[in-house]
């Protein structure tokens, strides 16, 4: 398994400067990706999940946010991306690494034709004349389903619908054949069924051509149906990680759980109103000391409040940081879900 | 696009039209007339003669129909009251393509000149060249373009001798009026560039192609430039019609024989058909103007076509 680490993440730290002080947007993640695994970040609006997965392929504006960290590193195939070059860099975005993005109807360049858009990234990385990038152009938008692909080319993207400007800006992606792609929220700004499309869609691209994704969303339907592991994030930290079914069926962390149930299913009594958790993430300037969710957290104990939990490991992969676990820990009204032991 | 086009033309036609007959009776209404002070020594039967001459003892409605009429059977403008034998078209022909010399010089100068330095400063954001194009760009959109062209004339041309202080003939004429008339327009022009530029910088396409592979030259080439470019394509067409009017000023100040001098000792006179023939002459360039900057839209924005009634 481990030969078999195609990016991994260290102790990654980043902090954004503003006029309100040092905001600690991410504080220590770590993680790995396998070829052709789909890795889930999944948490809600300002975590940090976009944060980290933009610092992969270093996004960030580099006047504002830093990286840092002890022995921190993010290394493609044993690479030190973080030590490269800006011109080195440009050439493992999008050929090595690809990116698709939460607004579709605002990541395109609306004053530039579609095919010229895709096949921007194969003149860039392909050694291709202008015609083959056209040719092949077409042939990406074929392959992600877009109807009269002739004519479509040489529109422009407000003439075209939200689902169908993301299937372009995956087709942009997978141009180049990358090794990872993520996916930084695709199906947020779209509509439930062409969600679903969407997520099809790129299940079957990966299942093709063995790439790994990295799929940050804070909808748990998605993850539910295309994530092999899934990462909790809360606060900059990934507070559990565990495979689907582990973290489905058996999450250990107060906020894993919070989350499962903030989820409508449909063989609930409709008059129940929705479970929602209450209160907001806290203020990243000033993180809270011990755990931070514990100001939301119905469980939560003195210790909560004073030292960090360490994570505690429950076999394999599964990992959460919470006190709970604890060998001296008063367990009692707290749910049995999370307590479980895991066969 | 062709219906588009002949709508707009049609539109810009019925514009000349209200534009010639507000002028007319305006001219028409001002105290004063064209022969007063010329006749006043003249007999009384004299000055009836050449009243009549002009047509100046007709009611103001009919010598605007028989202006009107000849105007659009012969396209002409009509001879001049003051200069005997001279028409607003021999005045038109003769002086007009110097002054549209100078002006197309001095807008090509401001556009390309103040998009460059505009998306320079952008781009460095921040930075010393940014601050010095910035307080530059204020400095030169406050001073008008008459002073710049007294200085121009002061330093460049009587100090250092450079090139000749005013006239006309020579290329290197041209040097001076086009300079203090770019000047202030190139800080326009920059400044908008500027600010259009960073709120494109700031647009998640530019991430995207980032995220591409894409290198900043080849953002800033492919990416920025056009769409940045948006607001400077709405400026141009008011940017032609005011470049026809400043030339009057500057063209005094360098006596440059255009059509500016002609204008104004039109005016002064009220020698109504120069000024009449004039006005619809820069009244035709400025509809159209305003045509070639609506086909110009629809070339950098290809989103506004759907709006022209097209698709």
């Amino acid at each position: 398994m481990k030969n078999n680490i195609l990016l991994e993440v260290r102790n990654l730290h980043i902090s954004f400067s503003t006029y309100a002080g040092t905001v600690q947007a991410v504080r220590g993640v770590d993680f790995s990706l396998n070829v052709g695994e789909t890795l889930a970040i999944v948490g809600e609006s300002g975590c940090g999940k976009t944060v980290t997965v933009k610092s992969i392929v270093r996004l960030l504006p580099q006047d504002v946010a830093k990286i840092h960290g002890d022995n921190v590193g993010i290394t493609l195939d044993g690479e030190d991306l973080l030590s490269l070059e800006e011109v080195e860099m440009s050439r493992v975005r999008g050929k090595r690494i690809a990116m698709i993005f939460q607004d579709p109807m605002t990541s395109l360049n609306p004053t530039m034709k579609i095919g010229d858009q895709i096949g921007e990234v194969l003149l860039i990385h392909k050694n291709v004349s202008k015609k083959e990038a056209r040719l092949q152009a077409l042939e990406l938008l074929q392959m992600v389903n877009i109807p009269n692909a002739e004519q479509r080319i040489d529109q422009y993207p407000f003439e075209f619908s939200g689902g169908m400007l993301q299937r372009v800006m995956i087709a942009t992606a997978i141009a180049c054949d990358p090794e990872i792609l993520i996916a930084d929220e695709p199906t947020t700004a779209l509509d439930v069924t062409i969600q679903a499309q969407i997520i099809e869609l790129i299940k079957n691209l990966q299942r093709e051509r063995d790439m790994g994704v990295i799929l940050v969303t804070h909808d748990l339907g998605v993850v539910a149906s295309m994530a092999d592991r899934i990462h909790v994030m809360y606060a900059g930290q990934i507070v559990e990680r565990g495979t689907a079914d582990e973290i489905f069926y058996s999450p250990k962390h107060p906020y894993t759980l919070a989350l499962l149930k903030s989820v409508p299913k449909l063989t609930e009594d409709k008059q129940e109103p929705l479970y929602s958790l209450i209160g907001t993430p806290p203020d990243l300037i000033n993180p809270p000391h011990g755990c931070s969710f514990a100001p939301r957290c119905e469980f939560a104990m003195k210790i909560c409040r004073i030292a960090e939990p360490s994570p505690t490991l429950f076999g394999g992969y599964h990992e959460s940081c919470c006190w709970l676990h604890h060998p001296k820990a008063n367990k009692s009204g707290v749910p049995e879900i999370l307590l479980r032991e895991v066969v | 696009m062709a219906r588009f086009i002949i709508k707009r033309t049609l539109l810009g036609l019925f514009t000349l039209f209200v534009i010639i007959t507000v002028t007319f009776f305006l001219i028409a209404g001002a105290p004063g007339d064209p022969i007063a002070a010329k006749v006043e020594q003249m007999p009384e039967k004299a000055q009836r003669v050449i009243r009549a001459k002009y047509g100046l003892d007709q009611p103001v409605f009919k010598r605007y129909i028989i202006y009107m009429k000849n105007l659009i059977t012969t396209g002409d403008f009509g001879e001049s009251i003051i200069y005997t034998g001279r028409s607003a078209t021999d005045v038109i022909k003769a002086n007009a393509p110097i002054s549209v010399k100078i002006n197309i010089i001095a807008l090509l100068a401001q556009v390309i000149i103040g998009v460059f330095l505009g998306l320079v400063a952008a781009l460095n954001m921040g930075k010393s060249v940014d601050h010095i194009t910035r307080v530059s760009v204020v400095l030169a959109i406050c001073i008008p373009s008459f002073v710049f062209a007294a200085l121009l004339q002061y330093f460049v041309a009587f100090k250092w001798r450079l090139v000749p202080v005013f006239g006309w003939g020579k290329p290197a004429h041209y040097v001076l009026p086009v300079l203090a008339y770019a000047l202030p327009g190139i800080a326009t022009y920059a400044k908008y560039m500027r600010s259009s530029t960073l709120s494109v910088i700031n647009e998640d396409y530019i991430v995207t192609a980032k995220a591409k592979g894409a290198t900043q030259g080849r953002i800033v080439r492919k990416h920025i430039l056009r769409n940045a470019m948006i607001p400077i394509v709405t400026m141009l067409g008011p940017a032609i019609a005011g470049i026809f009017g400043s030339s009057f000023v500057i063209e005094n100040v360098f006596a440059i024989p255009g059509l500016g001098s002609y204008y104004v000792n039109a005016v002064r006179d009220n020698d109504y058909t120069m000024v009449l023939g004039l006005t619809v002459f820069f009244a035709i360039l400025y509809v159209a103007a305003l045509i070639l900057v609506d086909i110009l839209y629809g070339v950098v924005d290809p989103r506004i076509k759907v709006a022209g009634g097209e698709d």
